[in-house]
């Protein structure tokens, strides 16, 4: 557990939408043994944001985590441990969003939010691994690239498949869309012999723009987009 | 990832787990240390003490002559619902996992292939025999057990000779984390 969540009640866990990436949400799936189904839900995004995939109509959707079936403020994976204490109940797989929260890039470099949740107290800014969390930004612009790829896939395919048709319905097409993301993960991730491939990547410790290893992912991407759109 | 065993995968996969609601989940001093120091929550905050009859080796009192427990995960109730174990997840079709995961406690690990089974809902008939995630580490589990057996000795001897000092389970869990160092 990184040391500003030491004291905290969950309060990024409450109120808030958790977009997840596909690779999100296949690894959690993997590693619980869920079916997607079970914990994500589609979530129409806003025009100004770049991803999202298409259902029935023209609106265009992120994948969000469900909300918890009893206390529905919050997510569904909070453990309730005691009154004072929440803890995350898949932290090893929890999403990339969870994991570079509360921080962002601003100024070149990694900052707390403006809008952060923790007491300003909770975190120590100068004790901070700036080249951990900054692979972790690097892994995180990286999924959500590979989100608008694997969306824009989607969508092509969609829109192909609607050419003659009068109308998808919005639940078969979910349905199929998260066939997709998983044809899409075990085709990406299948190459790494043992390791998880993303976890590997990682530990790279600069931004990714214009790497050779960066290249070399999306390529194995685009790979991993194309068996699935065949399939 | 490591594959899971089979044994493994079908309590991972059971959507009911009447073992996080129904049975005391009892602890030893490794299991608490574990999660208290991987989650960063004391374990007075997670674990009760469930008063128990038997003379079990794990046995603590609080005060000298006094009524005997064992130490258990807490339990966390939502109104109009049966209790569970406070780590347990719950997802909105029904299902339902561990939030513990890899740092559950020896008892969950050992489920359902040590100790009672009437409140299982699964059928192990096709496990029990071939499953080697639960049986193969006897040893460090014995191991395990006799360490904590022997804290507890010493916090009972200690509470014995107390002389009738005021003593709460909060005590209890601060001589466990003083037992059990951390490792640096």
């Amino acid at each position: 557990m990184t040391e500003g969540c030491f004291s905290c009640s969950g309060r990024c866990c409450y109120d808030i939408v958790v977009p997840v990436t596909p690779f999100d949400a296949w690894r959690i799936a993997r590693d619980q043994l869920l079916a997607f189904e079970a914990f994500v839900e589609p979530c129409i995004t806003p025009r100004s944001v770049e991803h999202g995939f298409r259902l029935s109509g023209q609106d265009r959707y992120s994948l969000v985590l469900r909300r918890h079936p009893i206390e529905a403020a919050a997510c569904t994976f909070l453990a309730h441990v005691s009154e004072e204490f929440k803890r995350c109940g898949i932290y090893p797989v929890r999403p990339l969003v969870c994991r570079v929260y509360p921080f962002e890039i601003r100024g070149g470099s990694i900052d707390i939010r403006t809008d952060a949740r923790c007491k300003p107290s909770d975190w120590d800014m100068a004790a901070l691994d700036y080249a951990r969390r900054g692979a972790e930004f690097a892994r995180y612009a990286a999924e959500w690239e590979a989100c608008r790829q694997i969306d824009a896939a989607w969508n092509a395919a969609l829109n192909l498949a609607e050419n003659g048709v009068d109308g998808v319905d919005h639940a078969d097409a979910f349905r199929g869309y998260l066939a997709f993301i998983e044809r899409v993960s075990e085709a990406f991730f299948a190459g790494a012999p043992s390791a998880d491939r993303v976890a590997q990547w990682s530990a790279r410790p600069a931004l990714p723009e214009a790497t050779a290893e960066y290249e070399r992912w999306l390529e194995s991407l685009q790979g991993a987009i194309g068996a699935a759109s065949r399939a | 990832m490591a594959p899971l065993s089979a044994g493994v995968e079908r309590w991972l996969r059971c959507r009911e787990k009447r073992c996080c609601f129904d049975a005391d989940i009892f602890v030893t001093g490794a299991d608490v240390t574990r999660i208290a120091r991987t989650i960063s929550v004391p374990p007075w905050l997670f674990t009760v003490p469930v008063p128990c009859d038997a003379a079990a080796d794990d046995a603590f009192v609080l005060a000298p002559a006094g009524p005997r427990y064992r130490l258990a995960l807490g339990r966390t109730h939502f109104p109009g619902e049966d209790p569970h174990c406070a780590f347990l997840v719950r997802l909105p079709d029904g299902s339902t996992r561990c939030g513990l995961g890899e740092l559950r406690p020896r008892t969950c690990r050992d489920w359902p292939l040590k100790g009672p089974t009437p409140l299982c809902t699964c059928d192990w008939s096709d496990i029990a025999g071939d499953d080697d995630s639960p049986v193969a580490e006897p040893v460090q589990r014995d191991v395990e057990r006799d360490r904590y057996a022997g804290v507890v000795a010493g916090w009972n001897a200690y509470v014995e000779a107390s002389g009738g000092e005021q003593l709460t389970h909060r005590d209890f869990c601060r001589h466990i984390l003083g037992a059990y160092p951390a490792e640096t």
